[in-house]
């Protein structure tokens, strides 16, 4: 089956960059940093979180523990996950143009869409191996210096308070939702780095785009309510609905489908484009 | 005999710029193919077409009998090629690039079979080393050891000794004289050293300005014009007399000790020969051979008028 064993040699390209490994390490310090500091000074952070609560409630037991350190952690990570994948995937069609391999690539006996269709399972492998080492090491290092215990999640409509029975369940769904959120930016750069011919052009065009619709989504004018939930940027964070009660699965479903047909959009212009586009370069 | 490759009436416009204006070629099974041209006629063009790495606009490619449009996937299966410049990815080795490529390939290519390709090119060696270590000319030799894994029935090489080094350049032909020889490979080839094509190619096709000028047997095309006749003689100055006068023809380039060269027809040479004995003018050597650089510049030239 030539697609897999394309996904394959993807695969082998991406494990060889050394590029790859920078996503690895910056999630790896990014973490160790947050954790750390939070065993350093982690209880006036939650006085401060808490502080307007204090009067009406009391807590027991350890507010702060490995479950909503992972919490955290994918909270203040996840906005700079996006980057750190579009450096990887913004660069899978791009910088085989900018390297010259494109052209080699591309008259072995294998179709465009086979090309294509590889570099995006690979995107998204290379993705789900982000999402999974920074679960990882959030859950793992939470765990391993804060202990476990009930997640007390601080949104919106108020107070969640999560039993640590019921926790496990809902990282999984979060971070699923987090891959799926993560994987539409990835489609998004590969996407975009069949119309470039260089490695930079993809990934800025991604961060930009990212920014744009993200300030869009959160400007509070009228004139941009209609077009607000159909923005993939306003469900990049839906991961955060699995911790919420109750459970708002209308709300995740829709998040689910907006970033699904996102990709599937993505995917179509890039196939499209990309079957017909001239290697010149 | 059926051709391995016909091209027929290509056309290709980039916007308002027409790169290929009606391109018609074939190369036959067992040719060395020159494909020749100046800057800008559109040989990257036409061979990027063949390979599907351009859409044409207009016109027919045929290969192994077959339409490239319909069988891309197949045909390209059974063609090895080099455009331009072999890249490789530069951060992985010799072997695991060719190990990438031969993963495409329309049937597995076994280790073993991958270090016999290796060893041909002079990279067995080299192999565990990373590409962006290697030098252009290793570069070509890998490109060509690229070319090679499939086992394909056609080679395109555009440009394969490009940037390389007097000794790259011989060690490159003789890469290509020995996939003729041994592997009994049809090659396309197309190059600006004219007299590399000249010494290997034996068909070609000279494209200006997107056009198709003429297409051929290397020998034949060659001899039916002008030749270049170098010769040395007791009293070249007389020589130069004789030519001005009888044949109107003006030395191109004259040495007391190399002795003179100047285009004249070939049936002529014979007449100069018995002047000269008639003259009294002793005769040590006479060379008569058509420069392809001369046939390309006046056939280019021919299409600019």
């Amino acid at each position: 089956m030539k697609p897999f064993k394309n996904v394959y040699n993807e695969w082998v390209k991406i494990v060889a960059k050394p590029r790859s490994y920078l996503g690895i390490g910056a999630i790896t310090v990014l973490v160790a940093v947050i954790v750390f500091a939070l065993k350093a000074d982690g209880m006036s952070f939650i006085s401060f979180v808490t502080a307007s609560f204090e009067q009406t409630l009391t807590f027991q037991g350890q507010v702060l523990n490995g479950n909503l350190v992972a919490f955290i952690v994918l909270q203040m990570l996840v906005i700079h996950v996006p980057l750190l994948v579009a450096l990887i995937t913004g660069d899978l069609i791009s910088g085989e143009s900018a390297m010259g391999t494109l052209r080699l690539l591309l008259t072995q006996p294998i179709s465009r869409t086979q090309v294509l269709a590889s570099k995006y399972i690979a995107g998204a492998m290379y993705t789900a191996l982000i999402v999974v080492w920074l679960g990882i090491l959030a859950i793992g290092l939470g765990h391993g210096m804060f202990g476990s215990g009930d997640l007390m999640v601080l949104n919106s409509d108020g107070l969640v308070i999560i039993p640590e029975y019921d926790i496990a369940w809902r990282y999984v769904g979060a971070f699923a939702v987090a891959f799926l959120a993560l994987n539409t930016v990835a489609t998004l750069s590969i996407a975009l780095s069949c119309f470039s011919d260089n490695s930079v052009g993809p990934i800025v065009a991604t961060m930009s785009i990212i920014i744009l619709f993200t300030i869009i989504g959160t400007l509070d004018v009228s004139v941009f309510d209609s077009i607000r939930p159909y923005l993939f940027t306003t469900h990049m964070a839906a991961w955060r609905s699995f911790f919420e009660d109750p459970f708002p699965v209308n709300e995740i479903k829709n998040s689910v489908w907006v970033l699904l047909i996102h990709q599937a959009l993505f995917w179509i212009i890039s196939f499209i484009y990309f079957n017909r586009k001239d290697i010149t370069t | 005999m059926n051709p391995i490759v016909s091209v027929s009436k290509l056309h290709k416009s980039f916007g308002a710029f027409q790169a290929l204006k009606g391109v018609n070629f074939n190369v036959y099974p067992g040719d060395v193919f020159g494909f020749l041209g100046p800057n800008g006629a559109g040989k990257s063009t036409a061979m990027r077409c063949m390979l599907g790495l351009i859409h044409a606009d207009q016109g027919d490619i045929q290969i192994f009998n077959q339409p490239l449009q319909s069988n891309k996937t197949n045909i390209l299966g059974k063609i090895g090629n080099i455009i331009e410049k072999p890249d490789f990815y530069k951060y992985l080795s010799a072997e695991r690039n060719l190990e990438i490529f031969g993963r495409m390939a329309q049937h597995p290519i076994h280790t073993r079979t991958l270090h016999e390709i290796l060893d041909f090119v002079g990279l067995l060696e080299r192999r565990k080393d990373k590409v962006k270590g290697f030098s252009h000319g290793m570069r070509q030799r890998l490109g060509i050891a690229q070319t090679l894994l499939a086992d394909p029935d056609l080679i395109v090489l555009d440009e394969p000794t490009t940037g390389l080094d007097p000794q790259g350049i011989i060690d490159v032909r003789e890469l290509i004289i020995r996939l003729k020889e041994e592997k009994g490979k049809t090659i396309i080839l197309s190059s600006h050293q004219l007299q590399e094509v000249e010494m290997i190619a034996n068909r070609m096709v000279i494209i200006s300005k997107g056009k198709t000028v003429i297409e051929g047997e290397v020998a034949s095309l060659l001899n039916a014009q002008d030749c270049i006749v170098k010769m040395h003689t007791t009293n070249n100055d007389h020589v130069r007399q004789i030519l001005h006068v009888s044949y109107s023809t003006t030395t191109l380039h004259c040495d007391p000790n190399q002795g003179l060269s100047f285009p004249l027809q070939k049936e002529k040479i014979p007449h100069l020969i018995q002047s000269c004995v008639e003259n009294n003018i002793g005769i040590y050597e006479v060379e008569s051979k058509k420069q392809l650089e001369n046939y390309f510049i006046q056939m280019i030239q021919n299409e600019t008028v």
